[in-house]
């Protein structure tokens, strides 16, 4: 992973001085709340329903052991002793102390961490697969163009005061786990008849309010050309997105209101301006990038022989065995997986994860995992280099650790914001809804049986939750002072990339598990030869879900 | 008094800022900024005077200026607040689609804690209300290095790398 050097050190080093500054002539009435509040938001800093809440950058996901140790360190001492793992890969705190901010800065700086723009109208951390590197269908390992990304954005001097928030995602592989048509910018890593590799570039896609499906504005952008074309996306965006209205103003509108032709048009009239300047990339800047994410030190296996050994231990032990099929996906090298940390666990708000288990996740991660391990999108944690034959010890002390749960990819494994129990800007509470779900979808056979479905919670139309990509994706409203939920099906983040369809009017939270039994009946009476819910969705359609539900309900 | 920032001093501000509706004299003007119109009607009168430049509102597009513009000794950029930060993109696109090469002012509702970002962004002078002396200095050079290539600094950090 990427290692700092004197520059890094320098640069985060002063950041955290500046916002101490800034913090101390805000304590002594030299800022005004209004000019304080954009300072503290591009430091991760909100004030929220109870406390303030801190948003820590992890980018692309990557942590290393010694960063899990001073994130445990940090909950127990500024905080109350957990954190949460964000749906941007990054991880929140929900107590801290103003005044500790700047000592909790300078603490995650010494650990080569930070909560650079992670909120605010500006660049956000930018996010990527969590199996990058590892992936049977990877093309390109996208890390070294995300840390490429990440340093030309951090105090980007000219985009830090932007219409709105800004997000970037990379995918280096054709089936998208980074949900790259959901960002402001989505790259697709691809190559060209020539096998040189470049981005496919897709700009204005989103979720809040209005969601929206990125559009294509260029098939092919090489590789060298990265940093100025992102920087012309970024100036027309800049100059032309809507001041007026902040619901009118991600960049998704602007692309909307010009259409995608002269959306496209402005960007290369920009580009042509700036192409030849000397932020294009050089050979030597992307090979010290990619010299980060080299391959460890993986031994040599045969992967029959290593896993038909593991098969042996199966049945003896049944729970490992499920495990085995649930929370581990495969390493592009023989006798390697990766393993999902899974942090949904029923009785757990979902992502949630304690001091103590962020100091054990740092101690399993040395001994099993090169002491790294990844955060994913959809609020797990990942180790990504475990040998197969470490598979049963690993099983085991993960056991301990509560974070064994055989449901990844399930209707359990659910995505959730932190909802109306913390978030000042929410309708309802969502927390309390997933666990709901997780005390009703608790028989194993039964969520095997449905097979992979991804249900999302937002409480609010914020969609911090990312309700309109799940396949049911549940939204949290607000109908006179009372919380109620609407329910959407077939929404889809993968390249197949689709927004979720409202199933009708809004339930209350009594209703909603009862809701979701219905939906998964409709779906197991109509599949067809082990069809998944998403597919067998695509072809019913919408109308006996809603025949179902409904008819029922009066 | 308003304090006009440049070249790391503080010094009071005498400039003043002409609006549209202002009665003016052309000939006695001196030590001000006039508005887009104001300058393209008298150009020839004005461009001969040394004690005049130009202020924009920060919304203006940079195609939308007229060459004789860049000619001006000073170019002020207006913020109408200080979150909207179109001002840093047109101060860039000045400097360098136009290699102008006088002094671009922030003038309007910009803060302190913007003056960093602003010098980087081409900006080489500013006017403030309220001025806090003791955290000029702070802000203006909060940071040593850079990532990114801008005015300032126009290779960026992986072409000066060791």
């Amino acid at each position: 992973m990427y290692v700092y050097d004197e520059y890094d050190r320098e640069l985060i080093r002063e950041r955290v001085a500046q916002f101490r500054g800034q913090t101390a002539r805000f304590l002594a009435g030299k800022i005004p709340a209004d000019v304080y509040l954009p300072l503290r938001l591009q430091n991760g800093l909100y004030i929220q329903r109870l406390a303030p809440m801190l948003r820590i950058a992890v980018p692309y996901g990557m942590l290393n052991a010694n960063q899990l140790r001073r994130l445990a360190h940090i909950t127990r001492h500024y905080d109350k002793g957990y954190c949460h793992i964000t749906t941007r890969q990054n991880i929140q705190l929900n107590w801290p102390q103003l005044e500790e901010v700047p000592d909790i800065l300078a603490e995650l700086a010494d650990v080569e961490m930070h909560a650079v723009q992670t909120s605010g109208n500006c660049i956000r951390n930018v996010t990527t697969d969590e199996f990058a590197g590892i992936a049977t269908d990877e093309m390109v390992d996208p890390r070294p163009y995300c840390e490429i990304i990440r340093q030309w954005s951090t105090f980007h001097p000219e985009f830090a005061f932007l219409p709105r928030k800004f997000k970037i995602a990379v995918s280096g592989t054709a089936h998208d786990r980074a949900a790259i048509q959901f960002h402001d910018i989505g790259l697709q890593i691809v190559k060209n008849d020539a096998d040189e590799i470049g981005f496919r570039v897709y700009v204005g896609g989103g979720l809040g309010r209005t969601p929206v499906i990125g559009t294509v504005i260029n098939e092919f952008l090489a590789e060298h050309d990265l940093l100025t074309y992102l920087d012309a996306i970024l100036r027309v965006y800049n100059l032309d997105g809507r001041r007026d209205n902040k619901y009118k103003a991600r960049i998704k509108i602007l692309v909307k209101a010009l259409g995608r032709d002269a959306f496209a048009a402005k960007v290369e009239q920009e580009w042509e301006k700036i192409r030849d300047t000397q932020s294009l990339l050089t050979d030597k800047e992307i090979v010290r990038a990619k010299s980060f994410f080299t391959s460890p030190e993986y031994e040599i296996f045969d992967d029959t022989e290593e896993y038909a050994q593991l098969n042996s231990l199966r049945k003896d032990h049944p729970a490992f065995s499920q495990w085995l099929d649930h929370n581990i996906a495969r390493h592009r090298v023989p006798g390697y997986r990766a393993v999902i940390l899974n942090l949904k666990p029923t009785g757990v708000a979902p992502g949630d994860l304690t001091s103590e288990q962020l100091d054990q996740i740092a101690d399993i991660s040395e001994k099993f995992s090169f002491a790294e391990v990844r955060t994913t999108h959809k609020q797990n944690i990942v180790l990504a280099d475990v040998k197969v034959n470490q598979l049963y010890t690993l099983w085991q002390e993960l056991e301990q650790l509560n974070l064994t749960t055989p449901t990844v990819g399930l209707l359990s494994d659910v995505i959730c914001c932190p909802g109306g129990d913390f978030c000042s800007l929410a309708n309802a509470k969502s927390i309390p809804v997933a666990e709901a779900i997780q005390r009703e979808f608790d028989q194993l056979d039964y969520l095997y049986d449905l097979g992979g479905i991804e249900l999302n919670i937002s409480g609010c139309m914020n969609a911090c939750g990312h309700h309109h990509i799940g396949n049911i994706g549940i939204l949290g409203v607000d109908k006179k002072g009372q919380e109620f939920y609407q329910i959407q099906l077939g929404g889809d983040s993968s390249e197949n990339a689709a927004l979720g369809q409202v199933l009708g009017p809004a339930f209350s939270r009594d209703e909603v598990v009862g809701v979701i039994q219905q939906i998964c009946n409709v779906y197991i009476e109509n599949r067809e030869h082990g069809e998944s819910f998403i597919d067998t969705y695509r072809r019913i359609g919408i109308a006996k879900f809603k025949e179902r539900v409904y008819a029922k309900a009066h | 008094m308003q304090k006009l920032i440049k070249n790391g001093d503080i010094t009071e501000n005498y400039w003043d800022i002409i609006s549209d509706e202002q009665a003016i004299e052309i000939a006695q003007l001196k030590n001000a900024l006039v508005p887009l119109d104001l300058w393209i009607k008298n150009e020839a009168q004005l461009l001969n005077n040394g004690k005049v430049g130009i202020w924009v509102p920060g919304d203006t597009a940079f195609d939308s200026l007229p060459e004789s513009v860049f000619q001006a000794a000073i170019i002020a950029i207006s913020f109408p607040a200080f979150a909207d930060g179109r001002g840093f993109s047109l101060a860039r696109q000045i400097r360098e689609h136009k290699d102008f090469s006088g002094d671009i002012r922030a003038i309007g509702a910009f803060v302190p804690d913007q003056l960093y970002y602003l010098t980087r962004c081409g900006f080489s002078s500013f006017v403030l209300d309220d001025v806090d002396d003791s955290s000029i200095n702070e802000c203006l050079n909060a940071f040593s290095n850079s990532y990114q290539a801008a005015v300032d600094e126009p290779r960026p950090l992986f072409r000066r790398r060791n």
